[in-house]
């Protein structure tokens, strides 16, 4: 059985270009557009990675990021951050609530599996 | 300025007071000066509130001045942001609409360049599957390759056939041998036979001659002539089937001979002919493997390129969140805008009521009755609530 990654992304073309790469990787994908989005698709279901941005509407992907730690079942799933050159106070917050990486945008398909093999073989 | 009838009045005063000094009794002069006072203070009294109340009526036409001066400043202030403030969500509508429309395009564009690396990936795929099973890459389970085997194992098994007729050949040989062999053999068996019928003969003549006494061995001698015979006959017949067999022997041999060179011809040109066909078939293939792998390779580069693309279409987003972060302070600026004209529009309309609240006391001053003040106050509330 492939396995799932969570993607959460606010911006419809970034949720296509990464369901993509992760889905011509053989892995399958759950989509959702922000944190709230993606904890009512998440209901509880298995998956093995996150990617997720950060600026979002409703909730971002910080608060996402605390939310998922907070649960027993997402407590130790790797959860990978894209962010931008000029979100370095983000990537630390982002990190202290528990993310396990990030990816620069913009970056291209290769470095994002590159990232996403580290955690997931 | 004093006015000509001011100055009479005061010159009324003037005279008034210096009208006792007319009178030289003690009396009329107190008299006249307690009136000529009286007069003189009513009307000094009476100028003094009519200066007071044109300084007033000065004092408030300058206020009003400098509010309408005041106005003509703040109006137009106001008016520009309010209008400004009307343009920010037009503004903010069209930039929100400027990266929907960019999202939009960015998103039909990558699903398009996502489906040109998804095709180029699959054509790819299915050339190489299909060169693959033509056997282009060389497996043991490639079509060329089977044939190869299969021609090899007919050509081996043509090659045994020849090997068995040109023993059989061989064999046919010696089995002629063998038949000239046993003709000598039949010969001498004729011989023996030809011997023993002359024995037989001179066996008889000399029973004959023995008369009585020979006559038993004339009867063995004549079965030994009738044996003789016999076996003379059988080897004549012998003597026959193997002329016959060495014939059959003869035909045969030279047939198979025929066919056997005619077969080795053949089975050589078709090995050829099949060796040169897979040969050139080898040859397409190894040229459709070189333009397989150039495919790949263009394939290879077309995805790449298209992730260069696609890594500069993440600049949507970016500019995107940038657009953003200018919606942000604009509609910020909106709200603290729309405060700011609150409260301008607050402090004047404060200004325009204090205005009317010190013209209100002023008229108290002027009207004596409280029914005209009464009007005065409804007139400029009414003239404040517009």
């Amino acid at each position: 059985m492939a396995k799932t990654f969570l993607i959460v992304d606010d911006s419809a073309s970034m949720r296509q270009l990464v369901s993509f790469t992760i889905k011509e990787a053989g892995f399958d994908v759950l989509v959702a557009e922000n944190g709230k989005d993606a904890l009512g698709k998440l209901g509880g279901a298995k998956i093995d990675m996150v990617v997720t941005d950060l600026n979002m509407p409703e909730m971002d992907g910080i608060e996402l990021i605390k939310q998922l730690r907070g649960m027993p079942a997402y407590k130790f799933v790797p959860i990978v951050m894209l962010t931008t050159e000029s979100q370095e106070t983000k990537k630390t917050e982002g990190k202290q609530a528990g993310a396990s990486g990030w990816i620069v945008k913009p970056f291209s398909p290769e470095q994002l599996l590159d990232v996403v093999k580290k955690f997931v073989k | 300025m004093i006015d000509l009838k001011e100055k009479t009045r005061i010159a009324g005063i003037l005279l008034l007071a210096a009208a006792p000094a007319l009178f030289s009794s003690g009396t009329l002069r107190f008299t006249a000066f307690l009136i000529c006072f009286s007069t003189a203070f009513l009307l000094a009294a009476a100028g003094i509130k009519k200066y007071r109340a044109s300084l007033e009526r000065t004092c408030e036409e300058e206020r009003e001045q400098h509010i309408k001066a005041l106005d003509s400043i703040v109006q137009p202030v106001t008016h520009h942001l309010d209008a400004n403030v009307q343009i920010i969500p037009v503004l903010t509508t069209q930039l929100q609409e400027v990266t929907q429309q960019t999202e939009q395009a960015a998103l039909e564009m990558g699903e398009k360049f996502m489906g040109i690396i998804s095709r180029a990936r699959k054509q790819s795929e299915n050339a190489s599957g299909a060169l693959s099973s033509l056997g282009a890459t060389g497996g043991d389970a490639s079509l060329i390759n089977v044939t190869r085997n299969t021609f090899a194992e007919v050509m081996t098994s043509l090659e045994t056939l020849g090997e068995a007729a040109v023993q059989t050949q061989k064999d046919m040989g010696l089995i002629t041998q063998d038949a000239t062999s046993i003709k000598k053999i039949v010969d001498e068996i004729e011989y023996i036979a030809q011997q023993t019928n002359l024995l037989a003969l001179n066996a008889a003549i000399e029973a004959a001659r023995a008369g009585e006494s020979g006559r038993g061995f004339s009867v063995v001698a004549d079965e030994v002539r009738k044996l003789s015979d016999r076996s003379n006959t059988a080897a004549d017949k012998i003597k026959k089937l193997i002329t016959k067999i060495e014939s059959d022997m003869s035909t045969m041999y030279q047939k198979t001979e025929q066919s056997t060179a005619a077969n080795t011809a053949k089975s050589m040109d078709a090995g050829r002919a099949v060796s040169e066909a897979l040969s050139a078939l080898d040859s397409v293939m190894c040229d459709a493997k070189n333009r397989l792998d150039g495919l790949k390779s263009e394939t290879e580069i077309l995805a790449k390129d298209i992730s260069s693309i696609i890594v500069s279409m993440q600049f949507q987003d970016i500019t995107r969140q940038r657009i953003e972060h200018v919606i942000e302070p604009l509609l910020k600026f909106k709200l603290e805008s729309e405060a700011l004209l609150q409260q301008i529009s607050s402090l004047s309309r404060t200004i325009h009521e204090h205005n009317h609240e010190l013209a209100a006391s002023w008229l108290e001053q002027l009207y004596t009755m409280e029914s005209e003040r009464e009007v005065m106050k409804n007139a400029l509330l009414a003239a404040n609530s517009k």
